[in-house]
């Protein structure tokens, strides 16, 4: 069970990701619509892991990541992207992201991600 | 995994993308270098594919996929946005308009296991199969214009090795991703997906520059063909989940209740008792926040109908090579849904009309020493107990020479008529039914074709509409609403031994004056103020009562009536009430003139409301 920040622009895309989340035991602990709040939120909560959208407005995921790593270099942050943004997906890992999800997900492959990286062992 | 439940939010959300790239379209066809908008409407273009995809709605994400990658091109200024690329991209949005009402039908009516009305459907909708192509054509064609010495070969060749070197590339990321999530299935497909499309690309991309222009001119024949009936709808109010059959009824039931407090009151008041007067002013408190609230359900912003007027007028003024400034001011302004529902189709042909016959082209513009860009104002402001909406253009005005003209030929008014109406209410004559279809008025003063409808439209709302127009500068429509519908403000006025109702949205101002002040015209009565001779009409003459020998002062509320003022005499002014008006349901009161409808009083009483229109 991971205590989760989700920060996507689209309420849309919050609410999915938020119903698979509880459905299977973990706990939503944020849902940010863009990168400025979703900085703020995350020292005040300190998740155990934050599913970040790469395509904002205002600030980016990547920027948002960038940032958040220099506040808390031990975050654990999930980029989230459709299909057809490799590269930006490829430069967030170069950032420091801990892993990616593709949109559309399949519920089984999200939480995989999210067991590996919010329990390491 | 049911994703039913998200359709609602899949459809708004994807009409706010709609809307967003709409106007970041707008937007960039004035200011073709502002990456602002660039950026937003790409993001809004990647949400609208990430939610579709999600959703498993294929032909949405296809579509949108390809519009995403088109923008991506303007973005990165490898291909320059043209009117003609716009054209591409609103036709797109439609046909994507079209999809989401289609698959969230099919959603809904799949929910609920029952029939859904699918006709009305997709009638106006381009097709989305074909825009798709359309897109396609231009994505997987050459990516820049091509400078003349480059020979297609040559460039093909080139393209493939640059192809490969970024393939490498984007192998040895993805072993670096492998790494990371070594375990997730969409990653391969989805890095396939992506080499597949490049593959194509790199095939196609011997299509030479011809086949965008092709496409293009294909679908500007689509388009001009569309313009006139796939705008005009309005659209409806969706984000209520109250049907409007429920708003109405519980609308209904609170005016009953309003009703039955004030039949409660008097009885209150005969009673003399303390302890129910107390209770009856939380009584009133309590219906009157319950009014409020039900009344603020019914709200919808203007926004709701005008959304649709920057695209229209951008289409309709590109069709007709006119250049047009289209400015909508107090958007937020609310109205009763009802009111709103109504009033959209009036003002698309307002708005119409001062495109296809106000605003000139830009030569004769020039020419006439205006503006190159002709400019068309909605103004919407609320006052105290109406709305007036305006629309303004600065194009070449009414001739009322013409209107006369045909008035008399249609045998509307007489000759001497004709002769005597004044500037402003031989204008007014554009209303008249007969006119409406007569041609040469279209052709040559420029407005006419069912203008009629338009006031009929309004003044069955309990609204009014008037026109102002100057020769060469412009024309000038008010429409005033009432804010809501069944509950109107109203004067109550005495006439006899009955009460009437007099909307306020009709009203003027109520002024008295002494028996001695007024004047004969031509055998009518009349006052002067402001200078200006205002008409009376006593209604106790109206209504066949005798005249009141008694009177020193006479009580006039001054009522306006297609831009007339007129003078109603009155025996007494009774104040201000809020009526719920209930319509004739007889025959024969609908053939009466004169009455809008009647309302109930808090003892019992039925009064009638007066209706100004049909009164004079």
């Amino acid at each position: 069970m991971a205590r989760v920040m989700i920060v996507d622009d689209a309420e849309f895309m919050r609410m999915v990701i938020r119903d698979i989340l509880l459905k299977h035991g973990h706990e939503v602990v944020a849902e940010i619509g863009d990168g400025e709040e979703a900085i703020q939120t995350y020292l005040e909560i300190k998740p155990d892991l934050v599913l970040m959208d790469i395509i904002m407005p205002d600030m980016d995921g990547k920027e948002a990541l960038q940032k958040l790593l220099l506040m808390d270099p031990d975050a654990k942050v999930v980029m989230c992207s459709s299909l057809g943004q490799q590269a930006l997906i490829t430069e967030s890992m170069k950032i420091g992201a801990m892993g990616f999800i593709v949109k559309p997900f399949e519920p089984d492959g999200m939480l995989d991600v999210i067991k590996k990286i919010a329990e390491p062992n | 995994m049911d994703m039913s439940k998200y359709i609602g939010i899949f459809r708004s959300e994807s009409e706010k993308n709609i809307k967003e790239i709409s106007d970041s379209l707008l937007e960039l066809e004035q200011d073709p270098g502002n990456m602002e908008q660039m950026n937003v409407m790409f993001r809004a273009a990647h949400t609208f594919k990430g939610m579709a995809a999600t959703m498993g709605f294929k032909q949405i994400v296809e579509l949108t996929h390809e519009m995403e990658s088109l923008i991506d091109r303007f973005r990165k200024g490898r291909l320059t946005l043209d009117s003609s690329l716009i054209d591409i991209i609103f036709e797109c949005l439609d046909a994507l308009e079209g999809l989401v009402e289609n698959v969230c039908k099919g959603m809904e009516s799949k929910a609920v296991e029952g029939k859904n009305d699918r006709s009305e459907g997709n009638k106006s909708y381009p097709d989305a199969v074909e825009v798709l192509k359309t897109l396609r054509n231009i994505n997987n064609s050459s990516e820049e214009v091509l400078p003349l010495k480059s020979e297609f070969e040559s460039f093909s060749a080139d393209k493939k090795i640059e192809e490969k070197v970024e393939k490498k590339e984007e192998r040895e990321e993805e072993k670096k991703l492998e790494s990371i999530n070594e375990e997730l299935k969409e990653k391969k497909s989805f890095t396939y997906s992506g080499l597949d499309f490049k593959v194509k690309n790199v095939q196609n991309s011997r299509i030479q520059d011809s086949k965008i222009q092709d496409s293009k001119i294909q679908d500007l024949k689509i388009r001009d063909s569309k313009i006139q009936d796939s705008k005009t709808r309005v659209t409806r109010i969706q984000s209520s989940r109250i049907s409007t059959e429920q708003l109405d009824k519980l609308m209904n039931l609170v005016g009953e209740l309003v009703i039955n407090r004030s039949r409660v009151k008097e009885l209150t008041e005969e009673s003399k008792s303390k302890d129910l007067e107390l209770a009856l002013s939380d009584f009133q408190k309590l219906t009157r926040e319950l009014q409020e609230e039900v009344l603020e359900i019914r709200m919808v912003p203007l926004d709701h109908i005008t959304n649709i007027f920057p695209r229209m007028i951008r289409d309709l003024a590109r069709a007709q090579n006119k250049k047009i400034n289209f400015i909508i001011k107090g958007k937020e302004i609310k109205l009763d849904r009802a009111i709103m529902e109504e009033i959209g189709d009036p003002l698309v042909h307002l708005l119409r009309n001062a495109v296809d016959h106000g605003i000139e082209i830009p030569e004769e513009r020039v020419e006439l020493g205006k503006e190159e860009s002709g400019t068309i104002m909605i103004t919407a402001s609320k006052q105290q107990n109406y709305v007036l909406i305006k629309i303004e253009d600065d194009g070449r005005g009414i001739s009322t020479e013409e209107i006369r003209k045909a008035a008399l030929e249609k045998g509307l008014i007489s000759r001497g008529e004709a002769e005597q109406l004044s500037e402003r209410e031989a204008i007014q004559l554009i209303f008249a039914p007969g006119l409406s279809t007569a041609s040469a008025v279209t052709d040559l003063s420029g407005r006419g074709v069912g203008m009629d409808v338009v006031k009929n439209r309004i003044e069955r709302l309990g609204g009014s509409v008037k026109v102002e127009s100057k020769l060469g500068s412009g024309s000038k429509f008010e429409l005033k609403l009432p804010i809501t519908i069944a509950l109107y403000q109203a004067m109550l006025v005495k006439v006899g031994m009955e009460r009437y109702a007099i909307p306020f949205t009709s009203i003027v101002k109520s002024i008295s004056v002494r028996k001695e002040e007024v004047r004969h015209i031509r055998g009518e009565e009349v006052i002067v103020i402001n200078e200006k001779a205002l008409p009376l009409l006593r209604l106790r003459k109206l209504f066949q009562l005798p005249a009141d020998q008694r009177e020193e002062n006479l009580v006039i509320v001054i009522v306006e009536k297609a831009g007339r003022d007129i003078g109603f005499v009155v025996d007494a002014l009774l104040g201000k009430q809020e009526v719920i008006i209930k319509n004739f349901r007889s025959r024969l009161m609908e053939k009466t003139r004169g009455f809008g409808g009647a309302t109930i009083m808090g003892d019992g009483s039925v009064i009638l409301i007066l209706d100004v229109n049909s009164i004079i």
